[in-house]
């Protein structure tokens, strides 16, 4: 019953990212936006990834969100020009390929919840059966990022900072060039 | 171009939707042991309540907001933390954020426990920051600091 939910919603994701493509208002766009990542967020709580849902639901619908009506405020709808014939085929030929690619991929995947797949043969039930024992963790996800991967974690942080910095350095050029 | 957006009823619904994130964000980042959360949605909640207030009042008056460069120096402390709470564990004898040898709690598990809680600490500060920072680059308003 639930993975049927998610096989609508999936096509609510799909809907709303071809929707995308065709409304010009952008006001819209921004909504259509948040429909796409709160479809996606529902998606992947059904599939049992209630973290990454979480994370989505937080970053890709409300944040993201946020930040696209704050941009309204400095962006004149007017004086925005539909992209070239060439520029929008440049951007649709990899995008389409890259595409045809990962849906190839998605045949070569195991099934959902398949027992004997490598994700859950290996470390994962030694994950679920040792994370209270070793760190009084229920949330075996937490666990796994802070403890078992404390290092690896702690580099994500480091490159998301990193990442910011360099949005500022680009972002400053910016204003000192219409400044 | 849209206006800010100012009215007394986008103020008065921010000030109690603000306070609500907030406390929101602490639970999220105490709670994540036992539920999804943790401390990357925990600093972009923060993040969000900061952002909130801006753009209904514009850069207004904001006693829980940070500057530009208060901003990314928070994202900075909390990257140092991260790293100060895998440093001391090595100290204390043990691997590189083993957090059993932080001298927190009886036992190792508990310890370990204690030690996710500390780095979860370090990465809302750093998400938190980032957060901000980006918003307000985009804003322009580092720009209008520096210049001030």
């Amino acid at each position: 019953m639930l993975l049927y939910i998610a096989e609508i919603l999936s096509v609510l994701v799909a809907i709303s990212a071809l929707a995308l493509l065709t409304v010009r208002h952008l006001l819209t766009v921004v909504v259509l936006l948040a429909v796409f990542s709160a479809a996606l967020a529902l998606t992947f709580a059904i599939l049992g990834a209630v973290n990454v849902a979480f994370l989505e639901a937080v970053v890709g619908t409300s944040v993201s969100t946020i930040f696209f009506m704050g941009l309204m405020r400095w962006v004149d709808p007017a004086a925005l020009t539909r992209a070239s014939r060439r520029t929008r085929l440049r951007a649709v030929l990899p995008t389409v390929g890259v595409g045809g690619v990962l849906l190839y991929g998605v045949n070569a995947l195991p099934r959902f919840g398949d027992p004997n797949s490598p994700a859950s043969t290996h470390l994962s039930p030694y994950y679920s059966a040792n994370s209270v024992a070793d760190v009084a963790s229920p949330n075996v996800v937490a666990a796994v990022l802070a403890d078992y991967r404390g290092f690896d974690t702690m580099i994500e942080a480091a490159v998301v900072v990193t990442a910011v910095l360099a949005c500022i350095l680009v972002l400053r050029q910016r204003h000192d060039r219409t400044v | 171009m849209i206006g800010p957006f100012n009215s007394l009823m986008l103020r008065l619904l921010m000030a109690l939707l603000r306070g609500a994130i907030q406390l929101f964000a602490v639970y999220v980042l105490l709670h994540g042991h036992y539920a999804p959360g943790g401390g990357f949605v925990a600093g972009t909640l923060f993040a969000a309540a900061m952002i909130l207030p801006r753009l209904t009042d514009g850069a207004g008056f904001d006693a829980l907001t940070l500057s530009p460069r208060g901003a990314q120096v928070m994202s900075a402390v909390g990257i140092l933390l991260f790293a100060a709470v895998g440093t001391a564990s090595m100290l204390g004898g043990s691997a590189l954020l083993d957090y059993a040898a932080l001298p927190l709690a009886e036992t190792a598990a508990e310890r370990r426990s204690m030690g996710v809680l500390l780095i979860e600490v370090g990465v809302t500060m750093a998400v938190a920051g980032a957060m901000l920072s980006i918003y307000l680059s985009l804003a322009g308003e580092e720009g209008a600091e520096d210049a001030a």
